[in-house]
């Protein structure tokens, strides 16, 4: 095995040097009782030969005798796999530094190479027997580049739009919609086959008790219109199950059946928003429903006050609101 | 001749296994180390890549001895040429020239 590896290592050699000391290399080999120690130096002679000699053939000696110059033909040398993949190597090194260098726009300067027009700007001058400071007769017009809208704070905010927006153009498209199973699961950050309402972009107040935090769960996933499409069971999780289904369950939310999702279609109703935070601070036994027991009374005399003096003109700021709610 | 020095600590022992006699590669690297008690060896990558330079350089060249009746057919033997043999006495002169003035300082600061 080790002297497979061996031969290997040496076929991998330059084929100069191979053809010259490879036969003498393994003659060693298979002398040597220290196989391990020969195989990591045929490792680094290899890097040695492939990386820092040269593998132009040395000139012939004779070549230059009487005098005339005579050159080297490489044409019938195949070049090596080594040295092709070093060729494939550089391109690629190079291809990814323009695509980077092209995608930073450091190449946007506007570099007019010749113009009649003499300023230091330009690179070249160019000299023109037009009538000085005549325009060209050409007219090029150019749409603006179109700018690429800013992402949308619902898309960044709401995790699971954030990753099934993978081109982030605030659309779902139909692709995206395909690939939602594999794009959701890239949220199960426990890996428990599930996903939490965390794990879906909630962020929880630390001072909750384990009932307020647990229907404060349940209502963000109920509210947000895609997560109450994926949580088709409503038991404030996304299982396995339903992450598959998650295509499907999408289309769902899609009004106006033209394949993709946009923005507007999968905005939750403030209407609902604001129902549910109130059935939060105002349902104090969670049992969805508001009753004498929860003495809403102060709360909603404050609240309809504010309403009725905003309504008489006045003004009522959002701190009024929070006063008149706070229990 | 100066611009083969200073010899790296290779192509020094290389020079000196072949100075005795001519030598297979193999034979090269057990001179080697019996040179330098041990404390130094050359793999066969090293010494060939060794090896290729100073042929290149006419300081080293195939022997024409060939091998004897029973050894490995693949060996060649390797010699050295007089401008190897100059390189290695100027290599040599140099060190001495060095010893000599390690030898003063420490004389010195003793």
């Amino acid at each position: 095995m080790t002297r497979r590896l061996y031969i290997w290592l040496l076929k991998m050699h330059p084929q100069a040097f191979r053809a010259r000391f490879g036969d003498e290399m393994l003659s060693i080999f298979d002398e040597s009782l220290e196989k391990r120690v020969l195989l990591t130096d045929a490792a680094l002679s290899l890097f040695r030969q492939s990386a820092l000699r040269s593998q132009q053939p040395p000139f012939s000696r004779t070549a230059t005798a009487d005098g005339v110059p005579l050159f080297y033909s490489a044409e019938p040398e195949v070049p090596t796999a080594a040295a092709l993949a070093r060729g494939a190597l550089v391109a690629l090194a190079s291809f990814a530094l323009f695509s980077v260098a092209m995608s930073h726009r450091w190449a946007q300067g506007t570099w007019i190479i010749g113009s009649h027009h003499p300023s230091p700007s330009h690179i070249l001058g160019a000299h023109t027997d037009a009538k000085a400071g005549a325009d060209l007769p050409a007219e090029v017009k150019m749409q603006p580049y179109p700018a690429r809208a800013p992402v949308s704070a619902y898309f960044r905010l709401m995790r699971v739009l954030s990753v099934l927006d993978t081109d982030q153009d605030n659309v779902i498209s139909a692709a995206e919609l395909q690939n939602a199973p594999a794009a959701l699961r890239t949220l199960d950050r426990n890996h428990d086959g599930f996903l939490s309402a965390e794990e879906c972009g909630l962020k929880l107040a630390s001072d909750l008790s384990p009932d307020q935090a647990g229907r404060t769960r349940l209502a963000f996933m109920r509210v947000h219109p895609v997560l109450a499409a994926l949580d088709a069971n409503r038991d404030g999780l996304i299982s396995e199950d339903e992450m598959r289904n998650a295509a499907r369950a999408l289309r769902s939310l899609d009004a106006n059946r033209d394949g993709k999702l946009t923005e507007r279609e999968v905005l939750p109703d403030p209407a609902v928003i604001l129902a549910s935070n109130m059935m939060l601070l105002l349902d104090r036994n969670g049992d969805g429903r508001i009753e004498r027991e929860e003495r809403i009374g102060p709360i909603a005399e404050r609240f309809l006050a504010a309403l009725n003096r905003a309504e008489k003109g006045g003004t009522v700021t959002e701190d009024d609101l929070v006063l008149a709610l706070r229990q | 001749m100066n611009e083969f020095l200073p010899l790296s600590p290779a192509t020094l022992h290389i020079l000196l296994a072949l100075a005795g006699e001519d030598l297979h590669g193999y034979g090269i690297m057990q001179e080697v180390t019996r040179q330098s008690e041990g404390a130094y060896k050359l793999g066969p990558g090293t010494l060939y890549d060794n090896l290729q330079r100073l042929m290149a350089q006419d300081l080293v060249q195939e022997s024409s001895h060939k091998a004897p009746p029973g050894d490995d057919p693949r060996r060649r033997y390797y010699r050295l040429t007089a401008a190897g043999r100059k390189v290695l006495s100027s290599e040599i002169s140099r060190l001495e020239g060095v010893v000599r003035l390690a030898r003063l300082h420490l004389r010195r600061s003793s």
